[in-house]
């Protein structure tokens, strides 16, 4: 007696996929778990070289002597007072109202300057902070010069 | 004789998989290209992302092999001429980087000498000059001044005169 079935012809469409199914699927899975895409890291720029004060201070480089413009920064609890020219300004608990103040007067100096023929990339802006400032208001207060348009901030140190 | 023709009977895989991997396909090439993994950016993860500070402005470095992160920490406070406690990822493996050490009566600057080297280059080693370097500065936000002031200050006497910090974004 013959079995019937093994007559018959199969027709498998192609070859087997389902390990190749399986080991896209595990290195897709692998991919999307272990890669970082674009990191929450952004990066403030500065390109103006440590200026060093009192005694020990080096004189500036040659070349035209730069506009300059110093803030000095001071640590008031968790908050800051940052004081230039003829404005104080003193970071109050909203931050993002703070800052806003201190990109509005800094403005206001740079439009100043802009009024006395100085060119706004003439301007040096050194932040002066005292040693308590701590880096999160450090940061805020050379951030609100950058995006009040000074292009070249930087940092000063009183030795 | 009239032939008999048997019609072959197809056996049906069950689900036609061949616009699933053309899709699964595309999304490998798609993250093998945009994924970055194991990429050492040479952030140390003791300083945690939450812990550094946020900025609204900023750009992003697209080029990071001209730069070295600085992993700065505020030193013991108690301590008469406290150093900040500086970190690096230097030629494939952690270092601290102090600003000074006096050892067998000879003061040595490690941090000032390995930015020198970078921005310097030495020739006898056959390290070119790279005009272009920059620093990445990466310190919690409680970071004090008086403990990152000394290493801009290094920064500067390395002769590196663009540096950067690193910031979040604000969520």
């Amino acid at each position: 007696m013959k079995i019937s079935g093994a007559k018959k012809i199969h027709y498998d469409s192609g070859p087997n996929m389902t390990p190749l199914v399986d080991v896209v699927m595990v290195i897709l899975i692998f991919l999307m778990l272990a890669g970082s895409f674009g990191t929450a890291d952004h990066y403030l720029v500065s390109d103006v070289p440590v200026e060093a004060r009192g005694a020990g201070g080096k004189p500036p480089e040659s070349g035209p002597l730069p506009a300059e413009f110093t803030i000095n920064v001071e640590q008031d609890g968790p908050f800051y007072i940052a004081r230039a020219g003829n404005f104080s300004s003193v970071r109050s608990t909203d931050s993002a109202k703070a800052y806003t103040e201190l990109k509005t007067q800094l403005h206001t100096q740079l439009v100043n300057f802009r009024n006395a023929g100085v060119k706004p990339d003439d301007v040096q802006v050194y932040i002066f902070p005292t040693g308590t400032v701590t880096l999160a208001n450090l940061v805020q207060v050379f951030e609100a010069a950058q995006d009040a348009g000074f292009k070249k901030v930087g940092f000063g140190v009183r030795s | 004789m009239r032939r008999r023709h048997l019609m072959p009977e197809m056996k049906e895989g069950g689900v036609n998989v061949t616009p699933l991997i053309d899709i699964v396909m595309c999304m490998i090439i798609f993250f093998m290209l945009v994924a970055k993994i194991g990429v050492n950016t040479g952030a140390d993860p003791n300083i945690k992302e939450a812990d550094i500070p946020t900025a609204i402005l900023g750009t992003d470095l697209h080029d990071m092999g001209n730069t070295l992160t600085l992993n700065v920490v505020n030193g013991p406070t108690q301590t008469a001429g406290a150093q900040p406690i500086v970190t690096a990822f230097v030629k494939g493996q952690w270092v601290e980087l102090k600003l000074r050490t006096d050892m067998a009566g000879q003061t040595r600057y490690p941090l000032r000498d390995t930015l020198a080297l970078y921005r310097e280059g030495d020739p006898s080693r056959g390290i070119a000059p790279n005009p272009d370097f920059k620093v990445i500065i990466r310190g919690e936000k409680s970071l004090t001044y008086s403990f990152l002031s000394p290493v801009l200050v290094e920064c500067d006497l390395a002769r590196v005169k663009s540096f950067a910090f690193d910031t979040k974004k604000p969520s």
